[in-house]
């Protein structure tokens, strides 16, 4: 596959020209080197440098080009590429294939966590199938997922805790985003190809989008996003709140409302640092894919009235492709509920800021699955967790859209 | 190294290491659980994420080949030793107490927030040259605690005793159960004699219902409490040692009090004491100069125990202190040696030593002193057995014990010198002959001039007294009756006071009448009854057998018994032996005229122990031990009615072959007795029984649960033969195929009422809610073929939770049943399935640990069909499963009517604009259900409540699509959006009512 001509690295978000990539020596006998790069990514000391092999650019008068390079320390060739930024190591397909950077924000304890933690287990085990591809995990990134999110919401069966920002705990290797590969097969005339993305998932504290320094720190990757995904807590919506009990309110969500950060708050903000970020004009808007997202749609079906197409599965995974019509029933039933309960200064905010949005409704969790009172619930068992996503997809031209 | 993961983990490293990789990996899980459990700890809660975020290379560095245990060991040896160091250092000391080695290890156990074992910290103190000395040397508080402040354990209840005790004016329960014994040390004597003690003075002393009964009773109770075994006798004993050291203890507090210093005699006084009760001198000492030091009480160094003083001390073990610098061996106060020759290995020992070198405990010593003691206290009231027993007690203990020969010596001299006398003087005291027995106590008195016995003295002298009262009574009484009243008493007291007899011989009883006598052979014994004499006064009756000839007197044949009753059941007969027998009235010793049975009574024993067993053409007849000189004889009744002789071979059964099956066959076994030259026969015992073929056990056996206590049994097989049903709360024992006896397998288990509801099922009702094992069992007349067993248990029915499609699955979320080992879910997409054995249903198995996995029961790959479910609870338990009632469930999942619809404004130039409606379905003709459509300003109607309705329309067949033009009426205000919903909610489970890509509720 032919190479790009720059890139975005999935760990710092920066982007880099293909001919500025480095290699690191892998050889375990080559003496390490402070690396100064690297130590600043991890929020490390510089003074005390965190040590590794050497890094190096491959000088070739041919132009870029990857395969192997050799260490001018010991001589040996190797194949790891990194980022000349953060010294962090690269997969193939952000050099060669499409990035697909996805932005999961919403103010704090909206879900993002929980979203984050399903889709990706639900993208590996069966959308990427039903899609006819495959979803792997780059370098750590595997351990690191089922370590974590995934340990404890499919084996301990525990409501996740709320993400701590990056800011206060640097050392809870939030920094690092998950990343994956997703390979999906494409037919042509003659023959098949498969096409891969990078897909970087980066799970963010509700609370490093309360203000525009700290995003603009922390929260790089969103001017970057292939596509965002807004999430949007019903239980925020004073109209909805007021139609559950107390208790249920309770239990799906361990912030009280009125400490929440407005969600059109974040979306101005949102808005504001993508529009610096590409030197757009204040009334242009932006392009970038938005999914706006009903999450713990769980809690708030009791409130739908039988019939509506969100309380219905999800078509596009049997279809294999994006399923217009459900996906236009679903948007036209969300934007409806919004309005009902009141909520269209939002809905105003995300119009006058993008060009491409849709709405839908999702329950990471699943239907009659809110957590007990001990903070424990069953397995997963999502409810529509795929259909923002794969809109993006299809918004992106990754996966077709059925009409 | 950052982490050390031995101390991390709270692995031993010292002396041993963990190194077992299992252990380490569940160790691991173990932690990583607590660590994401205590995630918000407010103190450590970063360290636990940390932890939990470090699992993988803790597992890289502690397990696998490229583990590096071997440097982690040595590293939490190091840091370990780190925190050691400054704190010996610290203390400044060349001798380590074990109790300051266990501070440190308590302390560094806090710092390093890890186990620390005392060993490490004795390692560390050895290593750096310095030495581990046992704890309390010169700690004078530790001993102050050890003997002073600190209550032994029940202190509390023996404390309550203590009042009980006064009532006695005795301070402790040894006292209490020797009181006005000579007995010095009691507390010695083992366990055994106490409570027999204790059972004793209950017994004889504290028996009435007084209080001072009362109290000495509950006294006694306690006292086999405190002593019922060497432990808890240990326990009280160490109560009163501490009582007693706190004593004098507190006397030399008050002397210094009062005195306001402590003399040299005084001190003496005082050591003397403590030693009494330590049995060491040096750790008398120690106490009391601890004690001063804690208490501070100035103290000059008054110690008796150093240089040449030292030696000339020593303690006997009864705690007295004697000074033998004049050469003494014997203790003043006791004359016990103060040098003990050790019954094992012949060493001479202090008196005070408590083990020899050789193991022998001198504890022992003590006790056989004790029961010697009690050995001579028996040997003065002449108690020889007792007096005997003690002393092989007290040698068990010491053996060769110089005091038990001396003991034992005087035992058999004493015997010599008594003779018989002291058994006779017993046995007549036993027999009430107080006459006699005043003479022999007379004659004791002078063999034994110490002899002393109050109570019995006292015992025959009153006897004696009442019975001449009586006596005198009679000889002045005038007519028969008042002199038989007279002498009966008189009688009572004494029996062979004289004179009472030949008084009561001028007044014969008279004989008794109508002697019946019922021989019973089956029960092999004689019953023997008569009529009341008519005689009056205390009537006993003497019953007395004679082999071959009529008794004539009482002394003529064997008594078997004397009684007051009007029968008696003589049990000790030989079967044919011929016996006579005679009953004579008593009165006071004096005999009536025999009632005799004139007959010779002759008892053949019957067969016993018969028993018939049915089999294939055969019956075999089986019975127990024969008696004396009979022989078994057997007859069969053939179907004509004709008796045929069996000959038996065997001693003990026969088996009878060649019969016809299922006709039956009548016995009579009976005995035959040789008595000379008569031959005698039993009347016999009649059996009868069928040879069968046996019936095939059930080949297949199913309980199932209608309800949570209403089950099924269903089976198969055993087309020959009733099947039933037994059961019992523990697995029986029979295993499947066994023939045996009806009334041996109903004698085991209960049978199990069941209703037939079918040729092979039946149901009951499980009252209890203990689980019951079920055995089938195929009968045919007695026999019963074994069969399969079940369990049947009471489970709770099954509570469903959510049901619904996950990921193209079907998802059946349900309360995990206690004790499920795992689910079965049947399904059919025709009907409901009838029950866990319905071989039409899809049948899945889900185990636990799946259903645990998925947090749910799933059913994969669903079809676009109803599922009629009956899902099941499975219980495995030692290879039987049961299953908890059914529940069933209709899921539809079959797909539902698409029904497209579109919406458009109309303009027209002239005449009303209208709305264009069109509703698009599959090809065919289908049916357009009920239609109401809404509208609602600003937002496409949702909820049909804030909506207004603007149109219906009725319910009508379509052909692909149909297409509606709706006129408004009037004008419709600006932003106004239609939206179509289905007039029965209900039918959203068969349609699906959708908006066409490209079209817009809004139509203003």
């Amino acid at each position: 596959m032919a190479l790009k001509p720059s890139f975005i690295c999935p760990f710092c978000f920066e982007e880099s020209k293909i001919e500025e990539v480095q290699f690191r020596c892998t050889n375990r006998r080559c003496r390490d080197v402070p690396d100064i790069e690297l130590t600043r990514y991890e929020h490390g000391d510089v003074l005390i440098p965190k040590m590794a092999k050497p890094t190096f650019r491959k000088l070739s008068k041919w132009g870029p080009k990857l395969g192997a390079a050799v260490c001018p320390e010991c001589d040996s060739s190797t194949h790891a590429f990194i980022c000349p930024a953060c010294h962090n190591k690269l997969p193939l397909s952000t050099l060669e294939g499409r990035d697909m950077i996805i932005s999961v924000v919403g103010s704090r304890d909206t879900g993002k966590s929980h979203f984050v933690g399903v889709i990706i287990n639900e993208l590996i085990e069966r959308i990427a199938v039903k899609l006819g591809g495959a979803m792997e995990g780059f370098d750590d990134t595997m351990r690191r997922y089922r370590a974590g999110t995934y340990q404890r919401l499919y084996f301990d069966r525990q409501k996740l805790d709320l993400t701590r920002s990056s800011l206060i705990d640097v050392n809870n290797g939030a920094y690092r985003p998950l990343i994956f590969t997703l390979k999906l097969k494409r037919k042509s005339l003659f023959r098949s190809y498969i096409d891969s993305y990078t897909l970087v998932f980066f799970d963010t504290a509700g609370e490093d989008l309360n203000d525009e320094d700290t995003m603009s720190t922390v929260n790089k990757y969103i001017c970057k996003s292939a596509g965002i995904i807004f999430l949007l807590d019903p239980m925020q919506i004073p109209a909805v709140r007021n139609q559950l009990g107390a208790h249920v309110v309770s239990r799906a969500s361990s912030v009280d409302w009125r400490q929440a950060t407005r969600s059109d708050d974040i979306m101005t903000r949102v808005s504001k640092m993508i529009r610096s970020d590409r030197g757009m004009a204040s009334e242009a808007k932006i392009d970038t894919p938005v999914a706006v997202v009903f999450s713990k749609f769980d809690v708030i079906a009791p409130l739908i009235p039988k019939g509506s197409t969100i309380l219905e599965l999800s078509p596009h995974c049997s279809e294999g492709a994006f399923d217009a019509r459900d996906g236009h029933n679903v948007n036209s039933e969300i934007r409806s509920l919004l309005v009902e309960w009141g909520a269209e200064s939002f809905m105003a905010q995300v119009d006058m800021n993008y060009s491409r949005y849709s709405y839908f409704a999702v329950s990471s969790l699943g239907l009659e699955n809110n957590p007990h009172e001990d903070r424990s619930i069953d397995r997963p068992r999502p409810h529509r967790i795929e259909d923002p996503l794969l809109w993006i997809l299809k918004e992106k031209g990754v996966i077709k859209e059925k009409r | 190294m950052r982490e050390n993961w031995y101390l991390v983990l709270g692995l031993a490293f010292f002396p041993e290491a963990v190194e077992d990789e299992a252990l380490i990996e569940s160790k691991i899980e173990e932690k990583r659980r607590f660590w994401t459990r205590n995630e918000g700890d407010i103190h450590r809660g970063a360290d636990y994420r940390r932890y939990g975020q470090m699992v993988d290379e803790i597992k890289a560095d502690m397990l696998g080949e490229s583990n590096i245990r071997a440097e982690l060991i040595k590293d939490a040896c190091l840091r370990i030793y780190a925190l050691i160091d400054p704190k010996l250092k610290m203390i400044r000391k060349v001798e380590i107490s074990e109790d300051i080695i266990a501070k440190i290890a308590a302390k560094v156990e806090k710092e390093a927030k890890c186990e620390v074992g005392l060993d490490i910290v004795r390692s560390r103190v050895l290593a750096l040259g310095m030495k581990v000395v046992a704890s309390g040397a010169g700690d004078s508080r530790a001993l102050y605690d050890k003997y002073y402040k600190l209550k032994p354990p029940h202190a509390d209840k023996f404390n309550a005793m203590s009042s009980l005790l006064r009532s006695f004016h005795v301070g402790n329960l040894y006292d209490f159960l020797y009181a006005g014994r000579n007995i010095r040390k009691p507390r010695h004597l083992p366990c055994e004699q106490l409570r027999a003690r204790a059972r004793e003075k209950k017994n004889r002393e504290y028996y009435k219902h007084d209080s001072i009964s009362s109290s000495g009773s509950k006294l006694c109770v306690l006292s086999e409490d405190c002593f019922r075994d060497e432990a808890s006798k240990r326990c009280y004993d160490s109560y009163l040692d501490y009582n007693t050291v706190r004593d004098i203890l507190d006397g030399l507090s008050s002397s210094f009090d009062i005195a306001g210093e402590l003399s040299h005699e005084a001190y003496m006084d005082f050591v003397e004491g403590l030693t009494e009760v330590l049995k060491n001198r040096r750790e008398a000492e120690e106490l009391l100069s601890a004690f001063c030091k804690v208490e501070k009480i100035p103290l000059a160094p008054f110690s008796s125990l150093t240089g040449a003083g030292a030696r000339s001390i020593k303690v006997c073990r009864c705690g007295c202190t004697n000074d033998v610098s004049d050469g003494r061996k014997l203790c003043r106060a006791c004359g016990l040696d103060l040098e003990i020759l050790c019954p094992l290995c012949s060493r001479m020992n202090d008196a005070s030593t408590r083990v020899c070198r050789c193991g022998f405990q001198f504890e022992n010593i003590d006790r056989a002193l004790s029961l010697l003691e009690l050995a001579e206290s028996a040997l003065q009231g002449l108690d020889y057995e007792l007096a005997e027993s003690l002393v092989a007690e007290a040698e068990g203990y010491w053996p060769s014990s110089p005091k038990a020969s001396e003991v034992r010596l005087e035992l058999r001299e004493l015997k010599q010198r008594m003779g018989r006398t002291v058994l006779d003087l017993r046995m007549a005291c036993g027999g009430k002959n107080y006459f006699e027995a005043s003479k022999l106590l007379e004659r004791v008195k002078s063999l034994a001039p110490g002899f002393e016995d109050a109570e019995l003295e006292e015992e025959i002298a009153l006897s004696l007294a009442e019975a001449e009262k009586y006596k005198r009574a009679a000889l002045v009484a005038s007519g028969e009756e008042a002199v038989i009243e007279a002498c009966s008493r008189a009688y009572e007291f004494c029996r062979d006071l004289p004179g009472i007899r030949d008084l009561l011989a001028k007044y014969p009883p008279l004989a008794p009448a109508h002697l019946m006598i019922d021989v019973d052979a089956k029960a092999r014994l004689n019953t023997l009854s008569w009529t009341r004499s008519p005689s009056s006064g205390l009537i006993y009756y003497a019953v007395v057998r004679k082999e071959g000839a009529i008794p004539l007197s009482p002394e003529d044949g064997s008594i078997i018994g004397r009684v007051s009753t009007l029968s008696i059941v003589d049990r000790d007969i030989s079967p044919g032996q011929a016996y006579f027998y005679a009953v004579f009235a008593e009165r006071a010793s004096v005999y009536s005229r025999a009632l005799a049975s004139v007959e010779p009574i002759l008892n053949l024993f019957e067969i016993s122990g018969l028993r018939l067993t049915a089999g294939d053409s055969l019956i075999q007849l089986e019975w127990g031990v024969l008696p004396h000189r009979a022989k078994v004889e057997i007859e069969r009744r053939d179907p004509p009615g004709l008796w045929t002789r069996l000959r038996p071979s065997s001693p003990s059964s026969y088996v009878d072959r060649g019969l016809i099956n299922d006709r039956e066959y009548q016995y009579r076994v009976f005995l035959t007795y040789e008595l000379g030259s008569q031959r005698l026969s039993t009347e016999g015992i009649f059996l009868s029984a069928r040879p069968i073929r046996l019936p095939l056990p059930p080949a297949r056996l199913l309980v199932r649960p209608l309800d949570e206590a209403d089950f099924i049994l269903e089976w198969e097989g055993s087309e020959e033969g009733e099947v039933r049903f037994y059961y019992s709360e523990d697995r029986p024992v029979y295993s499947m195929g066994t023939c045996l006896g009806l009334s041996e397998l109903e004698a085991h288990l209960d049978s199990l009422i069941v209703t037939r509801t079918g040729l092979n099922q039946a149901s009951f009702k499980l009252e209890g809610e203990e689980a019951i094992y079920i055995l089938a069992a195929s009968v045919k007349y007695e026999s019963a073929v074994i069969g399969p067993t079940v369990r049947a248990t009471k489970r709770a029915n099954l509570k469903l939770g959510h049901v619904g499609l996950v990921s193209g699955n079907i998802f059946i979320a349900l309360e995990e049943p206690k004790e499920a080992t795992g689910f079965v879910v049947l399904y059919r997409h025709d009907a409901p399935p009838l029950d866990i054995s319905d071989e039409k249903s899809v049948k899945v198995h889900i185990p636990l640990g799946l259903y645990r996995h998925d947090g749910g029961l799933v059913i994969e790959k669903a079809q676009p069909l109803g599922y009629y479910f009956l899902i099941f609870a499975e219980f495995s338990q030692d290879g039987d499963i049961d299953y908890s009632a059914g529940c069933p469930y209709f899921f539809s999942n079959i797909a539902k009517r698409e029904i497209l619809y579109s919406l458009r404004l109309a303009r027209r130039l002239f005449g009303r604009a209208t709305v264009e409606l069109v509703f698009e379905g599959e090809e065919g003709p289908w049916l357009l259900p009920d239609i109401d459509i809404y509208m609602a300003q600003g937002r496409a109607p949702m909820f049909k409540e804030t909506a207004k309705l603007f149109c219906s329309i009725t319910a009508r067949e379509v052909k692909g699509s149909i297409a509606m033009s709706l006129a408004l009426d009037g004008s419709l205000a600006r932003d106004t959006y239609l939206k179509p919903f289905l007039r029965n909610e209900e039918l959203s489970a068969s349609y699906l009512l959708r908006m066409k890509t490209g079209s817009d509720n809004k139509i203003s």
